[in-house]
């Protein structure tokens, strides 16, 4: 016999919605749980930190904001860092986005054996990050490294990969799209959520092949093209295992990373409190350039079914 | 009215996490109190590294201390990755273990943070240990300021010339000699890059007790007496970073920064020399079959017929932590004993630090290579300890005054930049450090 909610008594009708709720809060609690220890927490604890002098072996004590001044008027390392950051990220968006798009073009051509090669260009996201700088590390190598040998079978000089001041950024910005995979798959996605009809009317317009990129495909993307711009922004400005492993910050701190003097500042001077600081004026300027982006795309974003 | 009091206490327990995920970290653990104890405690902790330098240390410290507590287990635990960051954090969350590696570059830090306790008072109370035997010099590592006694010193470790014969022999160079001279060094340098294509020196050259002499050679200092004044720009300390750089700018005898050799240089004969303390020796007696020959000879002098070396040492302390310091204290004194310290020697794991061991003669006798072990011995003459900086400013291992020097030396071989306006560029940072603190 079917019982309709009309028939439950208002009692036990109370008790069950309440009991529903119970078990939904019991459900997020380890995700919120979480969250507060260990997102939160921290947070909350580094902007604390971040006007003291805690240098972990000894107590903290407050001291305002001298962290903050004394980075923006006394650290010269954070000029330089900073310096080495924009220009890593502004390469690696530009280079990265282009070359990702590219490729994603490429991957959706109706050709056989498709999936493999979707497939294959994803293998590099799956490798992790410190595996990956050992790999690129051997193959920058200028006495036995694979790239200078093939550029010399070529006839070509030997580039000093990771030894030349002039190049390290440039060849830690190569390893990085070449990590950019995910970047690429949600490329992938967006050219195939592009209604086939829009291109096939393009076409009976007479619009050629680019006439048809950039006027159809590159507006109808632009939504993903901004999702993949914001977090590969947010992610260069977060870039440090790379140059841990493969330059150390060199040489002569030309891959000396805003996060790399951030690491060395907390974990090899033990300057906890000062390290919170740049982390704080780390997510100011991240928080600032999303802002940025944001404030830009009504002029370059169009959304589906949007009229301007 | 229920769901709101679990939602209340879903809350509250949320809160009180939070706040214990935010509470600012417990102060460091004051030194406990000397107290002889009768029950002992079942279990050790005792914090090390391993490798070939070391292993047979651990292992008879251990032994030596199990024959006298039989019942007291001993608790190895591997200290791995960086030390300072390792060892701080521990120290931090009180979780060290009893007796903790140490290096000289710890021993002022951890003892004003109260990491580790000043065994002095365990030592005069403790009718079998003297430590009058033992080398002042190396002695004063372990000490803040003069005072106490915060690290039991492992070995004489005294940086030595190790070279390459057989790369000396291909470039027709003669072999170094306790006479040698550092232009003579350079001169046999170059002549072994131009036959064999071999560097002579298969680092960077930022490690202190390779620079450092070079200033106090011609007749520089790194520091004023007093600890207030940085000297790295005046002309003498100048003067001999300029002689060290030239390895590298100049004569290139030193390994360019971004050339690769495939493993430590030196160990795979792609540099002839390697300015290091005795401990590798171990290792490299273990290779086999050994790559090439080798001995050791004392550093070379400067051209003021000096010769200056760095020396440093490892060592254990005992931690705050600890639960029982007087058995602690009964683990690491054996550190120290002839027994202890000869028995390091035998191993090529060390130069012994007791002074009645200087001219033993089974140390003396010890199969080659190096043939001229006592090398080791004679080159403490001529050692220097690391200058400490008082103040936040970090020391000539790490922090600022690390940083700045460094920066300084890549200035010079990377950047092309002029010595003196890169080391009176970090003579400066430093100083302005030092007057801030």
């Amino acid at each position: 016999m079917a019982v309709t909610v009309a028939h439950i008594p208002e009692k036990i009708r109370r008790q069950t919605s309440w009991t529903a709720t119970l078990r939904g809060y019991l459900f997020i609690l380890p995700v919120v749980l979480g969250l507060i220890i260990w997102t939160f927490g921290p947070m909350v604890a580094s902007a604390y930190y971040s006007f003291t002098d805690y240098k972990i072996i000894f107590p903290a004590g407050f001291v305002g904001a001298k962290n903050y001044i004394n980075l923006f008027t006394r650290d010269k390392q954070f000029i330089n860092s900073l310096s080495v950051t924009i220009r890593y990220a502004i390469m690696f968006v530009a280079l990265g986005q282009v070359t990702c798009l590219a490729l994603a073009v490429l991957l959706t051509q109706k050709v056989r054996g498709m999936d493999f090669f979707r497939t294959f260009f994803y293998l590099p996201i799956i490798v992790p990050y410190v595996a990956s700088s050992v790999l690129w590390k051997y193959l920058y190598n200028k006495e036995f490294g694979p790239i200078d040998g093939f550029l010399e079978l070529l006839g070509l000089p030997a580039v000093n990969w990771l030894g030349s001041q002039d190049t390290v950024l440039l060849a830690l910005v190569l390893m990085s799209v070449w990590s950019s995979a995910t970047t690429t798959i949600i490329y992938v996605a967006g050219l195939q959520h592009i209604p086939e009809e829009l291109l096939d009317a393009a076409k009976i317009d007479g619009g050629n092949g680019v006439q048809r990129f950039i006027y159809v495909t590159m507006p109808m993307l632009s939504p993903t093209i901004f999702f993949n711009v914001v977090t590969a922004v947010i992610g260069a400005f977060q870039f440090f295992t790379p140059a841990f492993i493969m330059t150390e910050g060199g040489p002569a701190k030309a891959t000396y990373f805003y996060n790399y003097n951030l690491y060395e500042k907390a974990f090899k001077w033990l300057e906890m409190g000062y390290a919170s600081a740049m982390a704080w004026v780390l997510f100011a300027i991240i928080l600032f350039l999303t802002f940025l982006i944001f404030r830009s795309s009504p002029l370059w974003v169009y959304y589906d079914g949007e009229v301007r | 009215m229920k769901s709101r009091l679990y939602c209340a206490l879903t809350a509250m327990v949320m809160f009180g996490l939070a706040l214990t995920a935010c509470s600012a970290p417990a102060p460091a653990a004051k030194a406990p109190e000397v107290v002889a104890t009768k029950v002992l405690p079942k279990e050790f902790r005792f914090g090390t590294l391993e490798g070939d330098f070391i292993n047979n240390v651990n292992r008879m410290i251990i032994e030596e201390f199990q024959a006298k507590y039989p019942g007291v287990e001993v608790k190895k635990e591997v200290l791995s990755g960086d030390l300072m960051q390792v060892l701080s954090a521990q120290a931090a969350a009180g979780s060290l273990a009893d007796v903790v590696f140490l290096a000289d570059l710890f021993v002022v830090p951890f003892a004003q943070a109260k990491i580790t306790i000043d065994m002095e008072p365990l030592a005069k109370a403790d009718p079998d240990f003297d430590l009058g035997g033992v080398y002042e010099n190396m002695l004063a590592l372990s000490k803040v300021e003069g005072k106490g006694l915060y690290m039991i010193p492992s070995s004489y470790d005294v940086v030595t010339m190790y070279y390459n014969q057989d790369l000396f022999a291909a470039a027709g160079a003669p072999l170094p000699t306790a006479a040698s001279t550092w232009k003579e060094i350079v001169d046999s340098c170059k002549l072994i890059l131009e036959k064999t294509k071999a560097y002579c020196i298969g680092n960077d050259g930022k490690w202190w007790a390779t620079y450092v002499p070079f200033i106090e050679g011609y007749g520089g200092k790194v520091l004023s007496a007093d600890g207030k004044k940085v000297l790295l720009s005046s002309s003498e300390s100048l003067a001999g970073l300029q002689a060290y750089t030239d390895m590298w700018t100049k004569d290139g005898i030193g390994k360019p920064a971004d050339f690769d050799c495939g493993g430590d240089c030196f160990t795979v004969g792609k540099a002839a020399l390697n300015f290091t303390i005795p401990g590798p020796m171990n290792a490299l007696r273990k290779l086999n079959p050994q790559p090439f020959k080798w001995d050791v000879e004392v550093i070379p002098s400067f051209p003021n017929g000096k010769k200056v070396t760095g020396m440093g040492t490892y060592g254990f302390g005992i931690s705050a932590n600890a639960k029982d310091p007087e058995l602690a204290w009964q683990f690491i004194k054996a550190l120290l004993s002839v027994k202890t310290q000869k028995a390091i020697a035998m191993d090529y794991s060390g130069m012994p630090l007791q002074k009645s061991l200087r001219k033993d003669a089974d140390i003396l006798a010890l199969a080659g290579p190096p043939d001229n072990i006592e090398a080791f011995m004679s080159n403490g003459e001529n050692g220097i300890t690391p200058q400490y900086f008082p103040g936040k400013c970090g020391s000539l291992y790490a922090g600022q005054i690390n940083t700045e020097i460094n920066d300084a030396f890549d200035a010079v071989v990377i950047s092309k930049k002029s010595v003196t306006e890169a080391f009176t560029t970090a003579n400066d940072n430093i100083q302005a450090c030092l007057d801030g603190n």
